[in-house]
């Protein structure tokens, strides 16, 4: 086990910070001193997933916390910022970013659509009586046997008389609505 | 904030769903044709009017030319009046209701020189028609006929 000052050489030796006797110091050290060794080699280890740890986090800060960082930089120095170009994704590339991130609503949304789908299609009352369903036919026209007689259920002529007549033959019925003037001294 | 967006997204998939097809308007077809009679030493007939001439000799009228004047298949829409163009004056009609799948409710009015002649409501059989006529001003002697039939 060696002294705590050792092992901060060997720290400051992993680190680079010795200078070159120091340095040469150390390394005979560890020639010798397997314990040495097997510390330094760890310390180098630590360094490097140090260091990977931190390329990746930096690669998930996004263009524009950069943008800030290099504004503030710039705003420190006192110098007009050189922000490098940032690329704006096309519209396809922001809808499918946009699809990326809302995902799992669409699909929950979509899932309880179609479940209410479902049960309205179960539950759905029958067409109302005076809709007809297209396609079918609107009126049926009877033989000219079994025509009723047409009604006139409403008769108005202002400033004359109506006379009305009911004529039938093998076609069917034909309702005459004949409208006389009040003046007419001559009728039919 | 993820339940909100998928309450939205069910509410508006679920209208879809409900939104069901529009139902055909109740309508029917008529055709309306319009008519001139008179009297003269030699009777006629307009070949296009020839097949209700029965329906025109049979008025109790001594009217033997008859000339068609309009002819126009018009469609109506239960409860929406539709305008009929005539030669003579104006008219209007309306498809009041169907009545036992083969009878229709149809109003009818027609003005002539401004006034009102007529307006009545008639419950006739599909296929069976409607002639309402009156005399043209002046001679008073010729007729003026519109002749409706439905299906």
């Amino acid at each position: 086990m060696g002294k705590p000052s050792d092992d901060i050489e060997l720290m400051q030796h992993a680190d680079g910070e010795l200078d070159e006797r120091a340095a040469a110091s150390v390394r005979t050290r560890v020639e010798k001193d397997t314990d040495a060794r097997t510390k330094l080699e760890a310390l180098g280890q630590m360094s490097e997933l140090m260091r990977s740890h931190l390329e990746l986090a930096s690669d998930h800060v996004p263009d524009r916390k950069f943008e800030n960082i290099w504004r503030t930089i710039a705003r420190e120095v006192g110098t007009p910022a050189e922000v490098p170009p940032v690329r704006k994704p096309g519209m396809w590339g922001r809808v499918s970013s946009w699809f990326d991130r809302y995902r799992g609503h669409v699909i929950t949304g979509a899932v309880s659509a179609g479940a209410v789908a479902a049960i309205a299609l179960v539950l759905k009352p029958a067409a109302h009586e005076d809709t007809i369903v297209q396609g079918s036919p609107t009126i049926e026209v009877q033989p000219a046997a079994l025509r009723a007689a047409p009604v006139v259920e409403s008769l108005d002529t202002p400033g004359g008389t109506g006379t009305v007549l009911n004529l039938e033959d093998e076609d069917g019925h034909t309702t005459v609505i004949w409208v006389s003037p009040a003046d007419t001294v001559e009728g039919i | 904030m993820r339940a909100l967006f998928a309450l939205i997204v069910t509410i508006v998939m679920s209208g879809t769903a409900f939104a069901q097809p529009k139902a055909k308007a109740v309508e029917t077809t008529c055709d309306a044709i319009e008519v001139s009679a008179s009297n003269a030493k030699d009777p006629s007939i307009d070949p296009d009017i020839k097949h209700i001439q029965k329906k025109l000799t049979d008025f109790p009228a001594s009217w033997n030319v008859f000339k068609k004047l309009s002819r126009a298949s018009v469609t109506l829409e239960k409860g929406k009046p539709a305008k009929l163009d005539l030669k003579m004056g104006s008219g209007e009609a309306t498809l009041v209701e169907i009545v036992d799948k083969s009878k229709l409710r149809v109003a009818i009015k027609i003005d002539y020189n401004g006034k009102r002649v007529v307006d009545t409501t008639v419950t006739v059989e599909a296929g069976d028609y409607v002639v309402v006529g009156h005399p043209i001003s002046g001679s008073k002697k010729d007729g003026h006929l519109l002749a409706v039939t439905c299906k």
